[in-house]
């Protein structure tokens, strides 16, 4: 046996002595096994390590209560709207909320338009909708429309001078729902905050 | 569902929405994933978070597994991704790589290691010598039984630096059993 076979055989060897060899592989260290005592003595040594790892164990898992904690976050996950698929409205809200988008395009280059005396901080729609966010500077037009849908708001108001938005809930969509979805996304929404009630 | 079907037929049942499939599931890997876990993590409230993130990943891809790996091998590759991505967070990366510490090459007393083998303090102690690396390939291999080939995909790393790693972590700790019989260390 040269160096290079022998250095092959004992690296096998921890995966014949817990049972995964299968094969040609198994039957050479096998082989090789039965023809070196130094070999049969290193497996010997391996089993008795493995053996004595195993009945050893007594980690403590979470186990039942795991099992409860998974199950919950299950039906917490089931009643959650789904990310990425259209809350039920009775409006076609793609639609909706593309012209919100285009709305507030315009509305943002009439702000531009007019220049900088009329840079106030107030929104076009009066400031009186249930939440105002800001977007970040490199959120894409399809990042913000995602998320739009997804938590069924459209804009209704805005850009200000400083790129603040109003957003509303759609028909049968709860502000406190929407709310915690757009909150879910701080990466694309910068700021968001509720109107006082 | 069969009375006790495989993983694979559970795995696919879970991804078509049935609870008591993941749950069957849960319990056939849950202990060993979580003990893998917490053997990289040594915290049990964080690894019981990252168990919970684990099968929570499990329900949501299973409709994804594509079979071309065991059950029990995609389960303990997102356990391993997600206990890496935990220790990224602590900053606690210290992986020490392959090397292997310069030692006598000449052969180990093997009827002192078995000896040693089966003294669980030895064991214990031996393993805890190790570097993280090569106690958890040592891990896989004879707690949970996992081939190099297993273990290999559950790393992320190459099936010939698996066995090297087992090698050398083998050659370690016959050489720390020896040892601790020569010096009488007591069990």
């Amino acid at each position: 046996m040269t160096d290079q076979d022998r250095r092959e055989i004992e690296e096998l060897l921890p995966f014949l002595a817990n049972g995964t060899l299968e094969g040609a592989e198994k039957t050479r260290v096998e082989q090789a096994v039965a023809a070196d005592a130094n070999l049969a003595g290193e497996l010997a040594a391996l089993i008795a390590i493995r053996a004595t790892m195993q009945a050893e164990e007594d980690t403590q898992s979470p186990g039942e209560l795991g099992h409860a904690r998974l199950m919950r976050a299950l039906d917490k996950e089931a009643s959650a709207p789904i990310k990425g698929a259209a809350p039920k409205h009775s409006r076609p809200i793609f639609w909706q909320i593309a012209a919100g988008l285009l709305c507030a395009a315009l509305l943002g280059q009439a702000v531009w338009n007019a220049g900088p005396d009329d840079g106030d901080y107030t929104l076009a729609s009066g400031g009186e909708a249930p939440l105002t966010v800001t977007f970040a500077p490199d959120a894409t037009e399809g990042q913000i429309r995602a998320i739009l849908l997804e938590a069924g708001v459209e804009i209704v108001g805005g850009p200000s001078a400083l790129g603040l938005y109003e957003l509303s809930p759609l028909e049968d969509v709860e502000l406190d729902d929407a709310t915690a979805i757009l909150e879910e996304y701080q990466e694309i929404l910068e700021s968001i905050e509720r109107a006082e009630e | 569902m069969t009375k006790d079907p495989d993983s694979a037929a559970l795995l696919r049942l879970a991804g078509q929405g049935d609870r008591a499939a993941l749950s069957a599931l849960y319990q056939r890997y849950e202990r060993p994933v979580y003990r893998f876990i917490l053997s990289k993590l040594n915290d049990p409230h964080e690894a019981a978070d990252i168990l919970q993130d684990v099968f929570m990943d499990v329900w949501r891809s299973a409709s994804r597994f594509e079979g071309r790996s065991k059950v029990q091998t995609w389960i303990f590759g997102i356990a391993w991704r997600k206990t890496i991505d935990a220790h990224r967070k602590r900053g606690r990366m210290a992986t020490t790589g392959d090397e292997m510490p310069d030692i006598e090459d000449d052969n180990v007393n093997t009827e002192a290691c078995v000896l040693a083998g089966q003294e669980a303090a030895h064991v214990h102690y031996c393993l805890g010598e190790l570097s993280e690396d090569h106690r958890t390939a040592v891990r896989l291999a004879f707690l949970e039984d996992m081939s190099y080939r297993a273990i290999a995909e559950i790393l992320e790393a190459a099936e010939g630096t698996i066995k090297t790693r087992v090698f050398h972590a083998k050659k370690l700790l016959l050489r720390c059993l020896q040892g601790r019989v020569q010096r009488g260390a007591g069990a």
